[in-house]
């Protein structure tokens, strides 16, 4: 426990940390901004402004009628009328639009936690502060063990942090210049669910990044190792082999975060129609647990035996 | 194992894999004893086999075979608890970069569950107090290999590792690091030294082991290594050193003029110089035999420093 809490206070005062994790909620804060400069409010003053704005440009196109039309249409330009006026006003509405904005960082937050996990043991390996690290705490598996937890955790509660403000700023939003109708609790244990998962992902993410820094002794061999698995894998070879997409690691990782997945590949023959794969959540968290706990069992094993030089 | 020896390492061998396949043996069948309670220096060449030895004993290398106990218990096996009485330095220890040397200090106090006023006794011990909060990447050389020391006696250790804990010390460094040796050995504890001053070593040391090749060549007191090894040279000391250095080398010796004396060499019975001058009518005020100092029996064991193949850094060290 004195190994976990001295390793998670070091991941705190690391810059790459913080700087990844302020890079994210700056990001974020702009995705928030825009949509709050983008949304408007349905109420009387903006519906009688989108009214009067839809109304001219009826008539606009009325008078470009009259003038350009042939004679024999001319009787319709007195039919043309202005867009409907809920399509003018673009109003973000809290219960239909709140999930893909989640889904969305959740995404990011989980490649954030991987490059902090991957940097925090990586770096050790690069600075070359492993091997006295190992003369004061020798019993390796603890070690790496008490750094996996501590990039999990502190990854975990950043994840945490930031995905309950985006929440609360887009309700903000929504409250303020968008529309918060039909919010109930209902909606709101899904998207705290929603979060919640994406906040496991991102732990997943970290201890998967401080594992294969750990396996590859580098941040750069890391991120290069997922980098090319997902280039390599799960764009290319998917491309040329379609039926291995319901082995992949993505579409789990959909299936996680939305709940379910559907995976469509190639039929058993060239003329028949293509059969749709369905990956339930716990479908999805099973594989990415065990992908967790290989790649984190792969690592401890060959760090037990590795030597430090 | 012998009960007063703080380390033993019997039949060590140590094996490094090099790039194009083939095996470099860095350690070969070592054995060698550090006695408690002094300051045993550990010499060898470049490559020799000291800091995988060093790195063996204390966990972060495998070895092939062979056996190695520290403070009468068997590592690797039994390091979790041995470790808590060693301070060690292996080379140039790293510490977190961004991180002030007592944060280093205080983040290793709390793997170890030592108070925090710990740290900063140490910091005074190694002279860093005055630039405890500064970042470590800001360190001097020096002031980096203080940390490393400041590190090593954060346990109050039984047994002390320093490999080459000189390196970039200045000289009021090195005296507070051969101070801090004797002291500790004063109070009991043991230090098993690795360098390459044998000046410094010779200076502090009580007893040596010398490795070659990554076998044990000699061990024991520096006395005991450096007796039987006669220099064969004598200083004498006459009234008309020219006239004797003449007469001298008539008689086959080697002479020369060394300060006020002279340095005659080739001697294997100092009785003959004492006759050869004695016949021409010269007679000694002083004859004082030289005795060999610990760089001429190094070299003398170690034998020619011919290159040898560093090994692969990703393999492993010396």
């Amino acid at each position: 426990m004195r190994l976990f809490g001295v390793e998670l206070r070091r991941l705190l005062a690391r810059r790459l940390y913080w700087v990844t994790a302020l890079a994210l909620l700056g990001l974020l804060a702009l995705i928030v901004g825009q949509v709050a400069v983008s949304s408007r409010p349905a109420n009387a003053a903006t519906i009688a402004a989108a009214e009067a704005e839809s109304r001219q440009l009826a008539e606009t196109a009325r008078r470009d009628c009259r003038l350009h039309a042939p004679p024999e249409q001319q009787a319709n330009c007195d039919s043309l009328v202005g867009p409907p006026t809920d399509q003018m006003i673009l109003t973000f509405r809290f219960v239909t639009e709140t999930e893909p904005f989640v889904v969305g960082a959740s995404v990011m937050l989980a490649l954030l936690g991987f490059v902090i996990g991957a940097g925090f043991v990586g770096a050790e390996w690069s600075a070359g502060t492993l091997a006295h690290l190992l003369t004061w705490e020798p019993r390796r598996l603890r070690v790496l063990a008490a750094k996996v937890a501590a990039a999990a955790l502190g990854s975990g509660g950043t994840a945490l942090l930031i995905t309950a403000g985006y929440l609360g700023a887009l309700y903000t939003v929504a409250l303020t210049r968008g529309s918060v109708d039909g919010v109930g609790s209902g909606l709101i244990g899904s998207l705290l669910l929603l979060g919640g998962r994406g906040v496991l992902l991102t732990m997943a993410a970290a201890a998967g990044g401080a594992a294969a820094a750990a396996l590859v002794r580098s941040t750069s061999g890391a991120l290069g190792l997922v980098f090319g698995y997902f280039v390599a894998v799960e764009l290319v070879l998917r491309g040329f082999f379609q039926g291995i997409g319901p082995w992949l690691v993505a579409p789990h990782a959909t299936a996680w975060l939305m709940r379910t997945a559907r995976v469509v590949t190639p039929g058993p023959c060239p003329t028949c129609d293509p059969r749709v794969i369905t990956i339930s959540m716990w479908g999805g968290a099973a594989y990415l647990g065990g992908l967790l706990l290989a790649a984190v069992l792969v690592a401890g094993l060959t760090f037990r035996r590795r030597d430090i030089t | 194992m012998g009960s007063d020896a703080v380390l033993e390492v019997t039949g060590l061998r140590k094996a490094f894999r090099g790039i194009r396949g083939g095996r470099r043996v860095a350690v070969d069948g070592l054995d060698m004893t550090v006695p408690a309670g002094v300051v045993h220096g550990f010499l060898g060449p470049n490559g020799s086999g000291k800091t995988t030895t060093l790195r063996i004993v204390l966990g972060l290398v495998r070895a092939d075979a062979g056996a190695a106990r520290m403070l009468g218990r068997p590592v690797p096996a039994a390091l979790p608890a041995v470790l808590r009485q060693v301070g060690a330095i292996v080379e140039q220890p790293q510490f977190f970069p961004a991180f002030s040397g007592r944060r280093n200090l205080r983040s290793l106090a709390g793997i170890a569950g030592l108070p925090p006023g710990r740290v900063e006794e140490v910091l005074e011990l190694v002279g860093l107090r005055d630039r405890a909060k500064d970042r470590y990447k800001t360190y001097s050389l020096g002031m980096k290999q203080r940390l490393a020391i400041g590190a090593a006696l954060l346990r109050s250790p039984r047994l002390l590792i320093l490999d080459e804990p000189m390196n970039g010390l200045d000289p009021a460094g090195i005296h507070e690091v051969r101070e801090t040796m004797r002291r500790l050995t004063r109070e009991g504890a043991s230090v098993l030294l690795s360098s390459h001053i044998l000046a410094e070593v010779e200076q502090v040391c009580d007893s040596v082991s010398i490795i070659s090749r990554g076998r044990h060549v000699r061990s024991g007191s520096v006395s005991e290594v450096l007796a039987g090894r006669p220099s064969g040279e004598v200083l004498i000391r006459i009234a008309a050193p020219e006239e004797g250095i003449q007469i001298l080398t008539e008689a086959g010796f080697g002479a020369r003029r060394d300060g006020t004396q002279v340095r005659v060499s080739g001697v294997t019975d100092p009785a003959l110089v004492t006759e050869r001058l004695a016949q021409r009518g010269h007679y000694l005020a002083e004859l004082t035999p030289v005795r060999a100092d610990l760089e001429s029996v190094f070299l003398e064991l170690t034998g020619p420093t011919e290159a040898r193949p560093e090994p692969e850094r990703k393999e492993g060290t010396q």
